[in-house]
């Protein structure tokens, strides 16, 4: 009985692999299309990266790494894993954007004679805050800044993180960040190099409206 | 240096025609840029020159193929040398990062990405006026045609290039020192090291090859080398992907995936879950695994068909990966696991197999003509594992049941063939480990993470097995995590050997010291 089904199982197996890599070799996509140039979801990335890299060993930094090296390394661990490969795209992605970020776009803003390094930024659109909040810095921090899993810090604790001034915290936005306690570092720009420094500035503003109202909501009780 | 003058002749170039056009104008402004792609990306780097008070000059950067609104990432108050400079080095590592740039402008290159990749945003407004304008225009359209796609998804683009084939060296290294009480016995110690190197090499999306040595020294001075595993990888869809060659047996998890040092919370395996235990460690063969994600709920599953286990010297059953099959069965194992939050996970794992008695001439009996033929046996194994890592948390167990049916074979200290009656043997282990930082921000306290592990190895059918390897044991132990990757650890750990004849030490004291660098 074993045997047969050993037997069964393995042959079948091996007639698929061959049939069906046959059908992946020829129409494989050209290399632009490997792993990039696939829509892939930034935030879904950044989410499954903590949940499921997490599950078996500590978080590397997403710096540790080239784009290639994440590549491959990830390719790896969907393997050991068993994870999809629309999720492990997402995970790659977020990895391989957040070394874009620190490689070439995290350019530093230098102090020049005219002094603030960030005069230059208009005042934050709390409300623009909000709807970048929503789309990018969720997936980590949470709806309510307090942290969507374990080992992110609480953004809402009054006279914690957000009470550093504003150069600070747009120098950690911009640059990538990592908290004491954290297992894992903020990516710079928090893994989506698409978030300018404006959008950054209109980030804190959003954060600075919640924890303000979060104090009121204190003093009022 | 060519390259910069070229770009610095250009810029004087510039502002003298510019500067002539607009002669007797209250604002001057001139740019140049610089024009970068890869693939089908294309960013420019302009220096702005304009006469908004107490600034210079600016250094705009632009990425309309990829929605990204405009940055001004540097400016100046008195030189614009300081803008030509910074601007050279932004190009310089964009090259350096696989982009090719050359002087130009960006309105015509930024029309034809775009219609290579539809993120929009190109802009094709010449910022004459400076950085007030960027947010007025082109990061409005590009924030538009990001909005129109589902939230949060884009077209990652590579920054670097890519070519067909990636390769990736990683793997792990530990060195280890340990030392034993048997109580009535002198204290022994002795130092060990291994060096486990991988190797990756991913053709397209299509093929990953994966091989990890094992070379280490171990505590009598010898130096091993072996073949953890060597694979190759063929995906086929997003949920499936095949696996050929030597590869880590899906069966339990310790083995799979915690055992590297560095992974591993404590400095050796559960007792049973080792090399030599009951957990196998590698299969050869052919294997299809992949995983089904609802959501945050993640099903995965893994089935394979190898060589299977053998017998083992002494009489037992071995569970590493053969060269060559004992018998003409297949050994079917594999693995089922739900993750209905990623931070829990239960799975059940199982292995059906045969194994094949062996007939060592070494062991001859004295009588040939009533010697026993060596027989088969029936290898089944089931387990089950649970895992809950959240935050600083990370609690582990296992459990694995063996049976082996009655065999004929020759083994270690047998006289000829001999036949063995049937086989138990049982592992489990529970360990628990969490990590300070949760509690203290205190810049060492933080890195510091106690552990604390449980474990048996219970044998039945086979002494001289049980009195070698049946054991309970009691670990505790202190990780300091230097890095994510990098941790040195003590260990204390009390065994008492549960099947050992009387005379021998029935229990013992384990210190040992670990430092381990994954990489």
């Amino acid at each position: 009985m074993i045997k047969m089904f050993g037997i069964l199982a393995g042959g079948a197996l091996l007639a698929s692999t061959v049939a069906i890599a046959q059908s992946a070799v020829q129409s494989a996509p050209d290399s632009s299309a490997s792993a990039l140039g696939k829509d892939v979801d930034l935030t879904r990335g950044a989410k499954a990266w903590a949940d499921h890299c997490g599950r078996c060993h500590n978080l590397r930094s997403p710096s540790e790494l080239g784009e290639n090296a994440w590549d491959v390394s990830v390719t790896h661990m969907r393997t050991r894993a068993s994870l999809p490969g629309d999720l492990a795209d997402d995970i790659k992605a977020f990895l391989m954007y957040s070394v874009q970020s620190k490689t070439a776009d995290a350019a530093p803003i230098e102090k020049t004679a005219a002094g603030d390094a960030y005069a230059h930024l208009k005042p934050g659109d709390a409300e623009r805050g909000r709807e970048l909040y929503s789309q990018t810095c969720v997936a980590c921090h949470g709806a309510n800044g307090e942290g969507a899993f374990e080992g992110v810090p609480n953004l809402m604790i009054v006279s914690g993180l957000l009470s550093k001034p504003d150069e600070i915290l747009l120098a950690n936005m911009i640059n990538g960040f990592q908290s004491a306690g954290s297992p894992m570092a903020m990516p710079p720009r928090g893994g989506n190099p698409d978030l300018t420094d404006q959008d950054l500035a209109h980030v804190l503003a959003f954060l600075r409206t919640q924890i303000e109202e979060k104090t009121g909501d204190r003093r009022q009780k | 240096m060519d390259r910069q003058r070229r770009f610095l002749r250009l810029r004087c170039l510039l502002l003298t025609s510019v500067g002539g056009i607009a002669a007797g104008a209250t604002p001057s402004a001139a740019e140049v840029s610089q024009v970068c792609s890869a693939w089908n990306v294309t960013r420019s780097i302009e220096v702005l020159t304009a006469s908004d008070e107490g600034v210079a000059c600016q250094v705009r950067y632009r990425k309309p193929d990829e929605g990204a609104l405009d940055q001004i990432l540097w400016r100046s108050s008195n030189s614009v040398a300081f803008c030509d400079q910074k601007a050279q080095e932004l190009a310089s590592r964009l090259t350096a990062a696989g982009f090719r740039c050359r002087e130009g402008n960006l309105t015509e290159t930024a029309q034809r990405s775009s219609d290579l990749v539809s993120t929009g945003g190109a802009d094709d407004e010449t910022p004459a006026e400076g950085f007030d304008q960027r947010d007025a225009d082109s990061g409005a359209s590009a924030l538009l045609a990001e909005s129109s796609r589902p939230s949060g998804r884009r077209v990652y683009q590579r920054l670097s290039g890519g070519s067909d084939t990636k390769s990736h060296f990683a793997g792990y290294a530990d060195a280890t020192f340990a030392a034993a009480d048997s109580g009535d016995e002198a204290t022994t110690s002795f130092f060990t090291a291994t060096f486990n190197p991988l190797f990756l090499f991913q053709y397209k999306d299509i093929v990953l090859l994966e091989a990890e040595a094992e070379i280490s020294v171990d505590d009598d001075g010898e130096t091993e080398f072996a073949i953890e595993y060597a694979q190759v990888d063929l995906f086929l869809h997003d949920n499936l992907t095949l696996v050929l060659g030597r590869f880590l047996s899906p069966v339990g998890l310790f083995q799979e995936r915690l055992h590297p040092s560095w992974i591993n919370r404590l400095a050796d395996a559960p007792p049973g879950f080792g090399h030599d235990g009951v957990q196998p460690a590698s299969e050869l063969g052919v294997m299809a695994r992949g995983g089904v994600s609802f959501g945050r709920t993640l099903i995965t599953y893994a089935l394979a068909v190898g060589n299977g286990p053998t017998v083992a010297h002494e009489g037992g059953v071995v569970f590493e990966a053969g060269g060559a099959d004992d018998n003409s069965n297949k050994a079917v194992s594999g693995r089922l696991g739900f993750l209905p939050v990623p931070y829990l996970e239960v799975g059940g794992s199982f292995l059906v197999g045969d194994v094949s008695g062996v007939d060592d001439e070494m062991e001859a009996s004295p009588d040939p003509m009533a010697a026993l033929a060596p027989s088969s046996a029936n290898v089944s194994l089931w387990g089950a594992d649970a895992s809950y890592t959240r935050g600083p948390w990370d609690v582990r167990a296992e459990y694995l049941s063996v049976t082996r049916d009655a065999i004929a074979t020759s083994f270690a200290g047998s006289n000829g063939v001999e036949i063995l009656p049937d086989l138990k043997l049982e592992a489990w282990y529970a360990q628990v480990a969490y990590s300070l930082s949760d509690i203290t921000s205190h810049p060492v306290l933080q890195k510091v993470e106690p552990v604390v592990r449980y474990g048996e190895y219970k044998v039945n059918g086979l002494d001289e097995l049980a009195e070698e390897a049946a054991e309970k044991r009691v670990d505790v132990g202190v990780n300091y995590w230097l890095a994510p990757s990098i941790v040195a650890r003590g260990v204390v750990g009390w065994r008492d050997f549960t099947a050992r004849p009387a005379g021998e030490p029935s229990s013992e004291t384990r210190y040992m010291l670990q430092f381990a660098y994954g990489f």
